[in-house]
């Protein structure tokens, strides 16, 4: 997760659910019209990259010291990490259809569990990759070279499985198929 | 006990096999001067500072080559930039040069035709396919050691991209444990500089100039997303633990464990938990634990 890791960067404006604590006057263009102030208690989809700073930031407005500075907006659970979400992965993590529920799924739950430390979700997630890693395994070690040097067209077109993966999954995917794929040819041809 | 005689041993075979190596170089038709350079040169570093250190004790060409491919190995599969060999690569560097104009002695030779001459005048059978053969043996060595060289050095300088900030860093900082010159070479250095100022000066040029200032450094970790790219300390790693080296009772960090094995114990810190890494075996690691193990030759990355 570099400065420059630009699946980091699409992850970080995927839109999170927060509400804000403060009556702030001139925010308005985040609601959508500028211009206007942004009433305490209202609900808004912000990036992640803006919700987390702003999750932590404490807007102590007043100047009281004794009070812990209550951060500008409060991060709610988003859809993806709602225990909907998380009964299905501990049911059937492999069945699961992880790039509907979010592309960056991965590194956005790393990035929710370092913000709340959040043990239960990281346990459910390891778990689910763990599951998810020995059926992607399957899928990349199942490699169709014909003849030395002609290589198949990429196994499995329409697998059900492939479609589902997130981002980084695919990444991971695509490296292991590879792999699979040139010392099986290595193999053949020599 | 039994280490001295391996030590006997070791010595032994290393003379042999020197013997081996000249024996049939003279029925080759290689000029015997040009050969003896090659051997002498190779040699000579390694006998002069051979009283003072008994790492220099064995510096051979083979011994050098089979250096570089852990190096090699090593480098490829470590997540950090690892120390510069000056003192190998010097080497290396100056044994191709020397096998270069070897070779190019060797191909005049066969166009003057003397060797073959002389060879015909000493009374040893002449045979031209006899004589081709050792000469494209050393060109595809050559070519091997180059191909080598060449990955390593590649393979280093993709890494001083990836880590120019953090290096940069690492050169500023005064606590820094070892220093830029000691981990780059002086070639490496200069391109260090030279590819900072000029993709600085790019991103100066085209986008930061248009920040306001207090956004115009590249190197700001105090922002939310720190901007150097530090190398992964924990990545996993695979490691081969080496047999010990000779001096191995020497070594403070060896013990035994409940089997009688030999092995190394190291400890992850974040889970707390203590490995035993038995000698001989393989593991997959955190990069950050056997750091020091890999540093002092310990284990072999795979």
């Amino acid at each position: 997760m570099g400065y420059y890791d630009i699946d980091d960067v699409l992850a970080d404006s995927v839109e999170f659910p927060c509400k804000f604590q403060y009556f702030l006057p001139g925010l308005g263009y985040l609601e959508g019209n500028p211009g206007k102030p942004i009433e305490k208690n209202c609900r808004l989809d912000l990036p992640l990259w803006l919700a987390r700073i702003l999750a932590i930031v404490g807007g102590d407005e007043e100047g009281q010291e004794d009070e812990e500075a209550l951060p500008f907006v409060e991060l709610l659970r988003p859809e993806m990490f709602s225990p909907k979400v998380v009964n299905a992965i501990k049911a059937g993590a492999s069945d699961l259809d992880l790039h509907t529920i979010n592309a960056h799924f991965y590194s956005l739950a790393v990035k929710w569990i370092t913000l709340f430390g959040d043990e239960e979700l990281a346990g459910v997630v390891s778990e689910m990759v763990l599951e998810r890693s020995l059926e992607m395994n399957g899928h990349a070690s199942s490699v169709a070279v014909q003849a030395a040097g002609v290589e198949a067209q990429s196994s499995l077109i329409g697998s059900p499985f492939l479609i589902t993966m997130d981002e980084s999954e695919k990444q991971l995917y695509r490296l292991a198929h590879d792999s699979y794929k040139r010392t099986k040819k290595w193999i053949i041809q020599t | 006990m039994d280490i001295s005689i391996d030590d006997i041993l070791a010595e032994l075979d290393r003379d042999t096999t020197a013997v081996d190596h000249s024996d049939p170089s003279s029925h080759l038709p290689i000029p015997s001067d040009g050969n003896t350079t090659m051997m002498n040169s190779s040699f000579d570093p390694s006998r002069m500072p051979g009283g003072k250190n008994r790492l220099h004790e064995d510096v051979t060409p083979q011994k050098d080559y089979s250096r570089l491919m852990t190096l090699w190995r090593n480098e490829r599969c470590a997540p950090e930039l690892l120390p510069y060999p000056s003192l190998l690569l010097s080497r290396m560097l100056r044994r191709v040069q020397e096998q270069m104009e070897n070779i190019e002695n060797i191909s005049m030779g066969f166009y003057k035709n003397t060797i073959s001459g002389d060879l015909k005048n000493s009374g040893v059978s002449y045979d031209k396919t006899n004589e081709k053969l050792p000469l494209l043996y050393m060109e595809a060595e050559l070519e091997r050691v180059k191909f080598l060289l060449r990955s390593y050095l590649r393979c280093r300088l993709s890494k001083i991209d990836k880590f120019m900030l953090y290096l940069k860093q690492l050169d500023y900082d005064e606590t820094n444990v070892t220093p830029l010159n000691e981990l780059l070479s002086e070639q490496e250095q200069v391109y260090h500089s030279r590819h900072f100022a000029i993709s600085l000066k790019l991103l100066n040029s085209s986008i930061l100039k248009h920040m306001p200032p207090e956004l115009q450094a590249i190197n700001d970790t105090e922002g939310s997303v720190s901007m150097i790219d530090e190398p992964e300390w924990n990545k996993f790693v695979f490691i081969h633990v080496k047999e010990p080296s000779d001096h191995a009772n020497e070594d403070p960090l060896l013990e035994k464990n409940e089997f009688g094995k030999l092995c190394y114990t190291v400890t992850i810190h974040e889970l707390n938990e203590d490995v035993e890494l038995n000698i001989g075996g393989i593991y997959v690691m955190r990069y950050g634990v056997i750091k020091d193990l890999l540093r002092n030759d310990k284990v072999e990355l795979i």
